[in-house]
C-alpha cells in the first residue's frame, strides 16, 4: 500500500465533511473573533513600549519567576510554621509530664507516715542506698 | 501546510489579518479532530475556542509560518488536558458517569447523514452524494476508533500537513515514532475499508 496516496485520498473525503452546520461554524466564527481580539494586546505593547520592551521582558521573567517563588515560599514558611508548633508541644508536654512527677513525689512523702526530717538526714539517705541496692 | 513557506527564519510577524485568515483556515479541521477526540460537540468547540485563545494572546505575534506547528501543539495540549481532568472527575463520579448517555455517533440517525448528501450546496447526482457520505461517515467512525496517538499522528502529518519534524515537535516524540503511528494509522484505515469492501 502507499501511504501517502492512500492518505492523500483519506484527506480529500475528511476535507468534504467539514460542513459543520451552522450552530457550530457560528461558535467557531465566535471564538475567532474574541481571539483576535487579544490579539491586539501584544500587538500594541509592541509598538509602545519599544526600548521598554526590555524592561517589560524582564518584568515578565520576573512574573514567571513569583509564579514559582511565592508558592515556594509559603510552602517553606508553613513547615517551618509546623515545626515550631510541634517543638513548642512536646516543650509544654515535657514540662506538664516533670510536674507530674514532682507532684507524685511530693503527695508520696507528704502521705507516708515517715516524718519529713527523715529525708534531710544524711544517714537515712545512706541507708536507703543500701537498702534499695 | 496549506500553502505556507517553510524557510520561516526571516518571515514577517503575524499581522491581525493574517492570524484571522489562518484561524479560519484551520478552525473547522481543528473543531473535527478535537470532535474525533472527545466526540461531544461542545466539548470539541471549547477545546477549540481555548487553544485560539491562547494562540492569539500567547504566540500571536508570532511569524505566520510558525503558527500552523504552535497551534496544532495548544490544541493537542488541551485535549490532553481534557482527558486529564476528566480521569480525575471520573474518579469522584464513576459511578454516575458509567449511568450516563455516551453521545457517540457511532449510533446517529442515518437521515442525518441523507440529510447533508441531499442538502442545496451539493451539485452532484444523489447517488454519487450518498456514496461519497457513507464513505465519509465510515471514515471519520474508523479514525474515531483509531487509537488516540496514532490518530493524531495520522490527522497532524496528512489532514493538517505538517512534516514528520513537525509532527514530532507538536507531539513530544522521536520522528521514528510518527513514522511507526502514520503507518499503522494507515493500516488500520486501509484494513477497516476493504473489510467493507472499499478500496481508495
Amino acid at each position: 500500500m502507499n501511504e501517502s496516496l492512500f492518505a492523500s485520498k483519506i484527506k480529500k473525503t475528511l476535507d468534504t465533511g467539514l460542513d459543520i452546520g451552522p450552530g457550530a461554524a457560528a461558535r467557531l466564527k465566535a471564538a475567532r473573533e474574541r481571539a483576535l481580539e487579544r490579539h491586539r494586546v501584544p500587538a500594541a505593547e509592541f509598538a509602545l513600549t519599544g526600548r521598554g520592551m526590555g524592561v517589560l521582558r524582564v518584568g515578565g521573567v520576573a512574573q514567571s519567576w513569583l509564579r514559582i517563588l511565592v508558592p515556594a515560599a509559603c510552602l517553606i514558611a508553613a513547615a517551618i510554621g509546623l515545626q515550631q508548633w510541634q517543638e513548642t508541644r512536646q516543650a509544654a508536654r515535657f514540662v506538664a509530664q516533670q510536674a507530674a512527677e514532682i507532684e507524685e513525689v511530693d503527695t508520696l512523702v507528704l502521705t507516708g507516715d515517715l516524718p519529713i526530717k527523715a529525708y534531710l538526714d544524711e544517714d537515712f539517705q545512706s541507708w536507703l542506698k543500701q537498702a534499695s541496692q | 501546510m496549506r500553502g505556507r513557506a517553510h524557510d520561516n527564519k526571516d518571515s514577517p510577524l503575524a499581522s491581525r489579518n493574517e492570524l484571522s485568515d489562518f484561524l479560519a483556515d484551520v478552525e473547522r479541521r481543528a473543531f473535527k479532530q478535537a470532535l474525533f477526540a472527545v466526540r461531544d460537540e461542545h466539548v470539541a468547540l471549547d477545546i477549540v475556542q481555548d487553544a485560539m485563545l491562547r494562540l492569539a494572546e500567547k504566540y500571536g505575534a508570532k511569524p505566520v509560518a510558525e503558527l500552523p506547528p504552535l497551534f496544532q501543539r495548544i490544541l493537542q495540549n488541551a485535549i490532553r488536558d481534557f482527558f486529564r481532568r476528566q480521569k480525575v472527575r471520573s474518579l469522584w463520579v464513576t459511578l454516575l458517569s458509567s449511568l450516563a448517555p455516551r453521545r457517540d455517533d457511532d449510533e446517529a440517525d442515518p437521515l442525518e447523514t441523507l440529510e447533508t448528501a441531499a442538502g442545496p450546496s451539493n451539485q452532484r447526482g444523489p447517488e454519487l452524494a450518498l456514496e461519497q457520505s457513507q464513505l465519509l461517515d465510515l471514515i471519520e467512525r474508523e479514525i474515531r476508533k483509531l487509537p488516540a496517538r496514532q490518530r493524531e499522528a495520522f490527522l497532524l502529518r496528512y489532514w493538517e500537513e505538517l512534516d514528520v519534524a513537525e509532527t514530532a515537535a507538536v507531539m513530544g516524540c522521536s520522528e521514528g515514532s510518527v513514522k511507526t503511528h502514520c503507518s499503522r494509522a494507515a493500516h488500520a484505515l486501509a484494513t477497516a475499508l476493504k473489510a467493507r469492501g472499499i478500496e481508495l
